[in-house]
């Protein structure tokens, strides 16, 4: 994952790249998904999470399209 | 004999807290040294974290790349907090230091289209930011396919 200026340097950069593109969040929603996914990460306790863990992350968030669902079992 | 899982997750909270308090993983000489094991055995054990997700080996190096969110390895992401200067695997990372450690940080953050430096942090549990973004490449569904990637 990387850090854009704005939506046109995503582009730029996806065409340069010959990368198709995929889902761009704002620092705000980033921060959101952080929080979530990692504030209990250097617990003792954190033993992983399932995929239903997760796409409820995903979800509180706002993030319900295709890119965002998980492998098929 | 040692109780195999048990010795697993103190292994993996031994990482965590060498990264945290040094910035850097363990070698598998200071695991084994830490948990009193042959190097065999501590590898054996990191090995396993590893198919668990639970941390990212380079297996031809014997060497922690990833304990998400902190790195290993060199990269172009660093996150300032609580003094240090931690290396992050990627945009997400960056701020999941910040959100792992619980406190304020300053992201060493550059636009991947031109390069110029943004002014990225956290600072009383909020997101400093602009109009920028953090862009995702591969889809959740493949995360795991190749994770150095994605």
């Amino acid at each position: 994952m990387l850090f854009f200026r704005s939506e046109d340097a995503v582009d730029r950069w996806c065409a340069r790249n010959g990368m198709a593109r995929g889902e761009s969040l704002t620092i705000t929603q980033l921060w959101e998904l952080s929080k979530r996914w990692y504030h209990n990460r250097i617990s003792p306790d954190y033993h992983g999470r399932t995929l239903s863990e997760i796409v409820t992350i995903f979800e509180e968030i706002g993030l319900t399209s295709p890119f965002w669902q998980p492998p098929k079992a | 004999m040692i109780d195999r899982d048990q010795v697993l997750w103190e292994i993996r909270a031994f990482i965590f807290s060498h990264f945290v308090d040094s910035t850097r993983p363990p070698s598998v000489r200071a695991i084994a040294q830490h948990f009193r094991l042959s190097e065999a055995e501590a590898y054996g054990l990191m090995v396993e974290l590893h198919n668990r997700h639970a941390i990212y080996l380079d297996l031809e190096a014997r060497h922690i790349r990833m304990a998400n969110p902190f790195s290993g390895v060199p990269t172009a992401f660093h996150t300032i907090a609580n003094g240090r200067s931690y290396t992050a695997n990627c945009a997400w990372d960056s701020f999941g230091i910040a959100a792992a450690l619980h406190c304020d940080a300053q992201i060493d953050a550059r636009c991947a289209d031109t390069g110029e430096p943004l002014a990225l942090g956290v600072r009383d549990g909020q997101a400093i930011a602009g109009q920028e973004l953090a862009h995702f490449l591969v889809p959740f569904r493949h995360w795991y396919d190749d994770l150095p990637r994605t």
